[in-house]
């Protein structure tokens, strides 16, 4: 999987003019990147309609943020991390109102909302519908940390859960991750 | 991967690594999300309004114009702060709308009173008490002027203005709850001349309707 840095068209101007407040501007750059964030929404939420309201928070979180982006990573990766910042801070504070900070794993395994047929060729179907079976724990720890190359370390501060948590998530979706594979 | 999976044999690592390798970056949603994030931005937009829209005769503006001119505005990150800086910014919408009809919704504040061009000289006010007086002594002209409204317009006004007033209230209550606070009270201080200032649009607005 590529990374967030893959080829990008993004012009030092354009990304100016979308700061300045040019809406068209900023609009080419959505177009730009929408099918990269939306991946990676519908990775993080396993559910479509979910992915979508994640894709346009972070839209417009990026709108608002747009004046503090410094050009000191692409546009791609800064989108990629507010992406997930926005996801994160929406699913600890869900976490909070249920009461269940540590213990999302003992939820209900979603993917229930993703249509994987849509996804893309047969040969993918098994690795994205496993991914979205996964525990919602598991699944974000591993989305942030193999497909994203977030530490344990960064993950764990940024979604307020141990680090021990962490790999033992990453440990429970790496073992029914092959398990789906080997089916 | 990102590391050496140790939970996994070699060769599980292998697999699941080439798995993921092939996944797919890119997964564009099945519908166009950009009119409903462009809805949420134009919702958000902050507009320096020129004050010759509000002069007798002047053109209208484009809607092309506004956007071009669009900025984003200081960010409050007090919520009461922005709460209150919201409701103030919606009843100006409620009067510029009226007024501009523009094609595009946008939200409007209006120019800080000591801005250039042909902002009406700033007046001093030494406390709230003068805001107060001043913004007395406008609705009063305002209320004389009110016959040369029509219905629906003079309702407009009303209801902006007790926008304004409630932004106010909140705003006064929440420096009252953090007197020693000088941003709270240059906050105050800004929603009350914008109270001033919409008062003394409103009176221009009565005014080229009278004429």
């Amino acid at each position: 999987m590529p990374s967030p840095d893959g080829p990008s068209a993004d012009s030092p101007a354009e990304i100016r003019a979308a700061q300045a407040g040019d809406a068209a501007a900023f609009e080419r750059l959505y177009r730009r990147h929408v099918g990269r964030v939306h991946g990676l929404a519908l990775r993080l939420t396993a559910d479509r309609r979910r992915a979508e309201e994640l894709v346009q928070d972070a839209f417009v979180r990026a709108w608002e943020k747009l004046g503090t982006f410094r050009g000191e990573s692409s546009f791609a990766t800064w989108m990629h991390r507010l992406t997930v910042n926005v996801f994160l801070v929406a699913d600890r504070a869900e976490r909070r109102r249920g009461g269940h900070e540590e213990t999302r794993d003992e939820l209900p395994e979603t993917g229930a909302g993703l249509d994987t047929d849509a996804l893309g060729p047969e040969g993918r179907m098994d690795l994205e519908q496993a991914i979205a079976r996964l525990p919602a724990g598991a699944r974000t720890a591993f989305v942030l940390h193999e497909l994203q190359g977030y530490s344990h370390d960064e993950i764990a501060a940024l979604s307020g859960v141990a680090p021990a948590t962490i790999r033992a998530q990453l440990f429970r979706a790496r073992r029914k991750l092959m398990e789906a594979l080997d089916r | 991967m990102n590391d050496l999976t140790p939970d996994l044999t070699p060769d599980e690592t292998r697999r699941l690594r080439d798995a993921v390798a092939a996944l797919p970056e890119s997964v564009d949603p099945e519908r166009d999300l950009w009119p409903d994030i462009r809805e949420r931005i134009e919702a958000t937009r902050v507009v320096a309004l020129p004050r010759e829209q509000f002069a007798p005769h002047a053109p209208r503006a484009q809607p092309a114009q506004s956007a071009q001119s669009a900025h984003r505005g200081p960010r409050v990150t007090w919520p009461r702060l922005a709460a209150a800086a919201a409701v103030l910014v919606l009843a100006s919408v409620a009067l510029t709308r009226w007024m501009t009809e523009p094609a595009v919704q946008t939200m409007v504040v209006a120019p800080a009173m000591d801005s250039a061009g042909t902002a009406r000289a700033a007046v001093s006010f030494a406390s709230f008490d003068s805001f107060e007086r001043t913004a007395a002594d406008l609705s009063a002209t305002l209320d004389r002027r009110a016959g040369q409204l029509d219905p629906a317009t003079r309702a407009v006004l009303e209801r902006s203005l007790r926008t304004i007033d409630q932004a106010i209230a909140e705003a006064r209550e929440a420096l009252a709850a953090d007197p020693a606070s000088a941003a709270m009270r240059g906050f105050v201080e800004s929603v009350y001349r914008q109270k001033v200032d919409f008062l003394r649009r409103a009176n221009d607005v009565a005014a080229l309707r009278g004429t």
